[in-house]
């Protein structure tokens, strides 16, 4: 009987052909059967025979009617009785029944002289595939391969074999003079009948009419990565991801469909396994001035047991995740075990340096700038030239801060950022273990991902296990459950741009005096410049010890009960438990540890969520051609957020950290929080295909929301879609150009309610304590403020896409355009600055976002030599339609501008002497002017203009994958355009904003050497003095365009008889580098991770990995 | 396979049913927060409430009214000629404040909402049903607060729409915007407020640090000769005057935390050592080789300095010059000379060492008024009032004077009404003596405007963009954008 026919194909589609059952070779069978579907007898014969099964269901007809009669006979007669009529032939071997296509192999008449051919066909691994057709082109020749993947037929020298497999690509074979042909086939990954996984589902990609990408984890470079969103930029259109942090485990703004939400969020739902998972980070802050930087949420995720991930783009499809769908859905399935036993393991070793690092003043010329700096102080202060009309000569005698022979001794000082960094290593080492039956299926894995991080104390560490088991309890009832857990330790470098004595470690360095040297004196404490007292030493950085233990433990578990042949019933409950704990020591020899006499803290926070769902399923086909399918739903989840902290300060001794807060003698502070929401959702989709041809889909979804005021607790959110495989048509059939054609609309709704809390007033004591008496007198005051009208956040989404293939499917792809608008926009509305709070939620307003993204697959070369490339193109634009009337904007501001908008000043050139600027009257020559754009005669923020986007306009990549003989090479090209970037590093560290600071011993870049200068008028970078019109807008906007040679991999296959017999089923070998090389105009560090002036530097990884397969 | 039965879909229908049974209504649940339909319930709710508003003062302990940039004391100092400044705030420093620092706009930032939080719990306390003696004590200190808060906004950048009544502060919209109101009204509604909460706050508080009559007649006093009010001043100075204040014997011991609390400090924001609760004084002015007299193991910034011209200005023999060190210890064990070394000025060691300190936050109380300044402002008033200098002028000008001399009254020292032949030159010598005894006490910028002194000291230390606009600071741009009615002050 067939169960669904998503199932079947799931099974036809997995063309494991091992199945172990036990050795007993009853060759004898008993069949009676009186008009009943072919499976059922064919699970007769496996019964009695304890032969496996092997077949492609696409030969195979497991629903013919058939009939038999037979008592204690040969199979073979069994058999053939049973394929009688079909074109289905059979052959047994070792335990196994393979059905294979029988094909007349007719004698030629014609003339010509035929020979013996005979051949081997495999797949790119070298396996033998069993039952490939190959066929002489032209002829009604052919034959099939057998179990060794072996055949012979007889052809002429001018003949060409056609040879082909399902899930294969085709290939074709001249013969010429060769009598033994070796033959490998390319998986074609592109296959329509591939199954996806879609909302509460799967579909057979040729069914889908909804804009989804799938990503099989093979085309992400994951060797290095410690979590999956690293790897997905420029591997699937319509999928952004933005800057971020370059730190070990870094996270990065992933954005499908670009970002026109505005206060909101723009993060995709992440849905693993079923569970959605809210990505609320629970990172703790440590009450310190130190950022542990912003690391990804899936870090707890191990790369390597992804099955595979669907981006859901259009409301289509991310409609029936109604109201957290607006911003698209990444579906993340693990990999399950399957039939046999399996071992799959890889390990990698990798070695990071730093792309990119900044070249600061040596010591000696530090000295030699503050004197240059100082002189012009001098000419200032007299108004001499070029500042004013005094001749030098008359000018008392300038005095060198620093004589020739001081800078000559001072050398190159001390390099502090080459002292806080160091080589990068990462270790990995994966194991996953699959066994199954019919019955039983367990996957079993194990990872432990280990980085030393470029920046000294920083790193990552994680631990993680994951155990999915299937199992089939009777004919009706399956059992599922995915666990995992993972444990990351994350050591925290103190990070950050804060200034002064907000200097995190990176700051820190490249600000020190490079004239100090790094030694500690006799307290143990390293030496500090007096005149930079506000800032600690940056190796002192290196005491602090400060961890971030984050476990994660997801379950989920489904009951699928099949109530009738075509419906059924899952239930799912899931739990998601996030603790992280970050624990903080400042000992006495780092300056805020100092100030204290040792600082400990324990921050513990954690995120539980639970997760029921009941989903019921009807499959129908109705006639021939009528193919109707439908979900309905109900999922409730619970999001609670609890946590503590504690610490304390005086510490008689550094041994003890944070593992005793009661030695400390100041006064302890204590604190914890607790928050509960839910949600509430129904659900549905009706899918009905007419023909194969017409496909129809409507979806909706209710949710309930505890977050928004009574009249707007629910929201429903509605999509449609039809797409028409053009194709299927009749008229389509005689063509061999487009092998695939389908047009593809949809509309729909889907919301937004992410609001952090909620819409209503509360009180809290947020610390806002007084002493009073002499003892703390706790302060209560009021934190938000209510807005009973607040409503969800809708977008209406409408998407066109073309899914098309030529030539056999050689060239495959899709285009899609959007256009998508929000209303109701969610964000805080910013009251006046003399309310009592500066914002209350409310509804702001309506965006716009458009785009077109562009997929292309092309198998260029086939062969021996094998070249295919993937390409991906996206494209967005966001912008403002409308904003509630009362929303303040800055006067630069224009109502309809784009979402990303960055203002700035236009620079109009250095001042030079003798220049008169009447719109800036402080101006002195050697800073830059700025263009009075609303002619009023002075420099104020009316004159900032609209200059571009802080989103690139386009980002492209480009895969090409080549293969020869054992060997495998890839390369991955990635691009961003039109982004408008800042080098924060340039800005602070060039001339900027000022360079006063070196007189102090503050570092700056070799570049200031080259500024603006009594000795270099005809310099273009600002003298360094401070520009008193520059501070509220900036001009140092650049364009942040870059292609980058993000990855190339080298593999090697071992093949032979060493691994055939030792039970390897693979073996590879292979070398990765990533970030090779980034060609751009980009002035500062990185056009992409440089997020302020003391970002995390981006990293060159060098990777060496072996990957095993065993069985 | 089997077609399930009846009974099996009963059980799963109530399983679907069940799991659905946990939607409940929709409510939401934060634990650790309090609804308003919980407070302002009980005498307890109104103390917390208010507490919230005297913590503005210190706020995280870089706040308004303590020391860091942003702060009243700062504001006040800038250019005074006894107070600057090492770290590269050169344009604060040299008055150039068209720029957007948080110098000039952080008080302003914090203290109109401030103001309106400080409103909004006087309202709600008032629609509270708690009993009435404890309600008027709760919003006799509230309207202290605010008064403190508004009086300040108004001496620093003029006259702002504070926001004072109740629908304004309970129900904010971002289509309030008001104008400015004119000079009379602030200076006419603060006054007012003073004097009316100065009626019903006691004399001393049981708990330290809350408002007292005291507090707010200080307050007041300042208000009126920042208004030339002299009169009104002259008043309110003898009122306080009859509140049992003393002056300590010793100027040292005024700041010095085993003597916290003291009959000289009319009003304080209570510090501890503590992250958050404690005083940044130290911080701000040592440089990090400075050792402590007493052990503490300071984090030392390197910021302030006391200019030697100021340092040179004192009598010889003033013990209040004491504070002020040319000369440290370092923790190498030398002595270092900051004249000799070139550096701008001396350390301003007005508060005295506190033991308790592990390095960061001081547990000096913060002090906001003393009696001695009182004194000197009676004297400053009288002088005004008056058409000549007059022995009750010298006497209350010897009366702060007298602890800073040995063997005062038979010295130089001790003033004589004969030298005083005219007012200006009276007036002269009152802000001379106010410099000496209140310098780095955060009131040396008002002194100055109201002797019309204040630019010309600021160009003689070297501020080079003084202009009639720095008579007050600006408002800052967030304010402006986001209400035109809101004019800036002149010059900017």
């Amino acid at each position: 009987m067939k169960k669904t026919r998503f199932i079947s194909k799931i099974i036809l589609l997995s063309i494991f052909l091992t199945v172990f059952t036990f050795n007993v070779a009853a060759q004898k069978v008993t069949l009676s059967f009186q008009n009943v579907p072919f499976e059922k007898v064919l699970s007769a014969i496996k019964k009695q025979t304890g032969l496996s099964l092997v077949f492609s269901d696409q030969l195979v007809d497991v629903n013919r009617i058939v009939s038999i009669n037979l008592k204690a006979g040969e199979i073979e007669d069994a058999l053939k009785q049973l394929l009688l009529g079909t074109n289905i032939g059979f052959e047994i071997k070792s335990n196994k029944l393979y059905f294979i296509e029988k094909i007349a192999n007719q004698k030629s008449d014609t003339p010509q002289k035929s020979k013996n051919i005979s051949g081997l066909v495999t797949d790119e691994k070298g396996d033998p595939i069993i039952g490939a057709s190959v066929m002489i082109k032209g002829e009604k020749i052919g034959t099939v391969t057998s179990v060794n993947g072996n055949f012979s037929l007889e052809a002429t020298a001018q003949s060409t074999l056609v040879i082909s497999y399902i899930g294969y690509q085709f290939k074709e074979v001249k013969v010429n003079n060769q009598t033994s042909l070796s033959i490998i086939l390319t998986e074609n990954n592109k296959a329509l009948d591939e199954v996806i996984v879609v909302g509460y589902g799967t579909m057979k990609k040729s069914d889908i009419n909804a804009a989804i990408v799938s990503i099989k984890p093979e085309d992400l470079q994951m060797n290095s990565a410690s979590s999956l969103t690293q790897t997905l930029s420029g591997k699937a259109a319509g999928l952004t991801v933005l800057g971020g942090s370059a730190q070990p485990g870094g996270g990065q703004q992933v954005l499908i469909r670009g970002a026109a939400s505005v206060g909101a969020g723009n993060d995709p739902l992440y849905v693993l396994d079923g569970f959605p998972v809210s990505n609320a980070n629970i990172d703790p802050g440590s009450g310190t001035r130190y950022s542990q930087g912003d690391r990804n949420f899936l870090n707890t995720l191990n790369p390597n047991d992804i099955a595979s991930i669907e981006i859901l783009k259009d409301a289509s499809a991310t409609a029936i995740y109604g109201a957290r769908g607006c911003n698209g859905v990444i579906l993340i399935t693990t990999k399950r075990g399957s039939n046999g036993f399996k071992v799959d393991y890889s390990g990698n070793y990798s070695v990071q340096t730093i792309a990119k690092r900044p070249l600061m003043l040596t010591a000696s010329e530090q000295m030699t700038e503050t004197n240059n700096y100082m002189y012009e102080e001098y000419l200032m202060r007299y108004k001499a030239y070029p500042y004013g009309t005094r001749d030098v000569s008359t000018l008392p005698t300038f005095k060198q801060k620093y004589t020739l022979d001081q800078i000559a001794a001072a050398g190159t000082g001390t390099d502090w950022y080459g002292l806080i960094t160091q080589l990068g290593l990462i270790n990995q080492q994966n194991i996953s273990i699959s066994k199954g039956s019919e019955d039983t299926k367990v996957l079993f894995s194990m990872n432990y991902f280990d980085q030393q991080g470029v920046i000294k104390s920083s790193g990552l560490k994680r631990y993680s296990g994951r155990l999915n088991v299937d199992q089939k309890l009777t004919p009706w009832l399956d059992f599922s459950i995915s666990l995992s857990g993972s444990v990351v330790d994350n050591t925290n470098a103190a990070l950050g741009g804060g200034e002064n004595e907000n200097s995190g470690i990176i700051q820190s360095a490249l600000q020190y005096s490079p004239g100090i040297q790094a030694i500690r004196d006799d307290n143990g404490e390293y030496l500090l410049n007096p005149s930079q007292a506000l800032i600690p030493n940056p190796l002192s950085f290196l005491d602090i010890t400060d961890n971030t233990n984050e476990k994660r433990w997801l379950t989920n578990a489904f009951f699928n009960i099949h109530l009738n042949k075509y419906a059924s019933l899952k239930l799912t409950a899931g739990m998601d438990d996030d603790k992280a704990s970050r624990n903080l020591y400042l000992p006495k020899t780092f300056m805020y540890g100092k100030g204290q006499n040792g600082v400990a803290s324990i921050v513990d926070n954690s995120k539980t969520d639970y997760l029921t769902e009941a989903t019921f399923s009807y499959i129908r086909d109705i006639a021939k051609d009528h193919h109707f399918s439908a979900v309905l739903g109900y999922s409730f989840q619970q999001f609670n957020i609890l946590g503590n902290s504690a610490n304390t300060y005086d510490f008689f001794t550094d041994a003890f950290l944070y593992n005793k807060l009661s030695a400390g003698a100041g006064t302890p502070n204590v604190d914890s929080w607790h928050s509960q929401s839910v949600m509430a959702s129904y659900f549905g989709r009706v899918q009905y295909s007419l023909l194969d041809r017409y496909l129809f889909t409507i979806t909706g979804r209710a949710d309930g929301s505890d977050k928004f005021g009574k009249n707007h607790k629910y929201g429903f959110f509605p999509s449609g879609a039809f797409a028409w495989r053009v194709t299927q048509e009749p008229f389509m059939q005689e063509q061999k150009t487009v092998s695939d054609l389908k047009l593809r609309l949809s509309l729909g709704q889907t919301g937004n309610s992410n609001i952090g809390n909620n819409a209503y007033e509360y009180y809290a004591a947020d610390g806002h304590n007084y002493y009073l008496g002499g003892v703390p007198s706790v302060g209560v005051g009021l934190i938000q403020l209510a807005n009973p009208d607040l409503k969800w956040e809708t977008t209406s989404e409408a998407n066109f896409g073309i899914d098309f293939g030529f030539f056999k499917n050689r060239i495959s792809g899709s285009v899609e355009l959007f256009y998508k608008q929000i209303n109701d926009l969610l964000s805080s509305m910013p009251l006046m600055s003399n309310s009592i709070l500066s914002s209350v939620p409310a509804n702001i307003g309506k965006t716009e976002s458009k785009g077109l993204e562009v997929s292309l697959a092309t198998r260029n070369l086939t062969g021996p030599f094998v070249w295919n490339s993937n390409f991906t193109l996206t494209s967005y634009r966001d912008k403002w339609l409308e904003r509630n009337p009362n929303y303040i904007l800055q006067p630069f501001e224009k109502a309809g501008a784009p979402i990303n908008a960055v203002y700035g000043f236009i620079a109009e050139g250095l001042m030079q002497p003798g220049e008169v600027v009447s719109t800036m009257p402080q101006l002195i020559p050697g800073q830059m002017k700025i263009k009075d754009v609303s002619e009023d005669g002075k420099i104020d923020n009316k004159d900032m203009v609209l200059l571009g986007v802080n989103a690139p306009k386009f980002t492209m990549g480009l895969n090409n994958s080549f293969m020869y003989k054992n060997f495998d090479l890839s390369f991955f090209l990635y691009s961003s355009l039109g982004r408008l970037g800042w080098s924060h590093m340039n800005f602070k560290y060039g001339t900027g904003v000022e360079i006063l600071g070196i007189k102090n011993g503050n570092n700056f870049l070799a570049d200031i050497q080259n500024r603006w200068s009594s000795n270099n008028m005809t310099s273009t970078m600002p003298s360094g003095f401070r520009n008193p019109y520059l501070l509220d807008g900036q001009y140092a906007h650049e364009d942040a365009s870059y292609l980058r040679l993000k990855n190339i991999t080298l593999g090697y296959n071992f093949k032979g008889k060493l691994i055939k017999t030792n039970h390897i089923n693979n073996c590879r070998l292979y070398v990765d580098v990533q970030n090779v090389l980034t060609l751009t105009k980009f002035s500062g560090l990185d056009p992409e991770v440089e997020n302020n002036s003391a970002s995390y530097p981006l990293q060159r990884t060098f990777t060496v990995g072996l990957n095993l397969t065993l069985n | 396979m089997k077609i399930i039965n009846f009974k099996q879909l009963i059980i799963l229908l109530s399983i679907v049913f069940l799991i659905s049974s946990c939607e409940g209504n929709l409510e939401p649940k934060i634990f650790d927060r309090v609804a308003p339909s919980n407070f302002y319930k009980t005498p307890d709710d109104l103390k917390a409430a208010t507490s919230s508003i005297y913590w503005e003062f210190k706020q995280t302990g870089w706040g308004p009214y303590m020391v860091s940039d942003g702060s009243r004391f700062i504001m006040n100092e800038v250019a005074t000629g006894e107070w600057t400044c090492k770290w590269s705030w050169d344009a604060f420093l040299n008055l150039n404040w068209i720029i957007g620092e948080r110098m000039a706009y952080g008080f302003y930032g914090s203290m109109m909402t401030a103001t309106t939080k400080a409103t909004y719990v006087i309202e709600k306390i008032k629609e509270s049903t708690v009993e009435e003696s404890i309600k008027s004590k709760y919003i006799a200190e509230l309207r202290c607060l605010r008064g403190y808060f508004a009086a300040d906004l108004y001496m620093l950048y003029g006259p702002l729409p504070i926001i004072v009544t109740r629908d304004e502060a309970f129900y904010p919209t971002s289509t309030y915007k008001p104008s400015r109101p004119t000079k009379e009204w602030m200076a006419s509604y603060v006054e007012s407020e003073l004097n009316e909460c100065s009626k019903i706050l006691p004399i001393t508080q049981t708990d330290w640090g809350r408002c007292t009559k005291g507090a707010a007649l200080a307050k007041l006093l300042k208000l009126y000769l920042y208004e030339n009010k002299w009169q009104q001043a002259d008043s309110v100075a003898s009122v306080i005057m009859t509140l049992g204040y003393q002056l300590q014997s010793n100027y040292a011991s005024i700041f010095t935390v085993n003597n916290e609390q003291n009959s000289e400090i009319i009003f304080a924001v209570p510090c501890e050592p503590k992250d958050q609760f404690g005083l940044l004084w130290f911080d701000n002015a040592l440089p990090p080789d400075f050792k402590s007299s007493i052990g503490v193991n300071y984090t030392a910034w390197n910021g302030w300095r006391v200019p030697w011209a100021f340092y040179d200005s004192f009598e010889s023999g003033d013990k209040r010059k004491n504070l002020i060190f040319q000369t440290y210890p370092s923790k190498t064990g030398q002595t270092v000379n900051l004249r000799t070394a070139g550096d701008v000025g001396g350390l301003a060691m007005k508060y005295g060492e506190d033991p308790n300190n592990p390095g960061q936050w001081t547990g000096n109380d913060y002090i906001q008024f003393r009696y001695a300044d009182v004194l000197l402002c009676k004297a400053e008033a009288l002088n005004e009032i008056n058409a000549a200098p007059t022995q009750e002028i010298i006497d209350l000008l010897n009366q702060v004077r007298f602890r800073a001399f040995d063997n005062f009254d038979a010295s130089n020292h001790k003033l004589k009404l004969s030298a005083f032949t005219t007012k200006e030159m009276m007036r002269d010598q009152i802000l001379k003596d106010r410099g000496w005894e209140l310098w780095c006490e955060g009131v040396r910028r008002e002194d100055l405007l109201r002797h019309g002194k204040y630019l010309d000291v600021a160009t003689s230390v070297g501020a080079t963009f003084v202009s009639d606009k720095n008579l007050l600071y600006p408002i800052p741009s967030f304010a402006l954008n986001e209400n035109p009615n809101l004019l800036q002050n002149p010059g900017y």
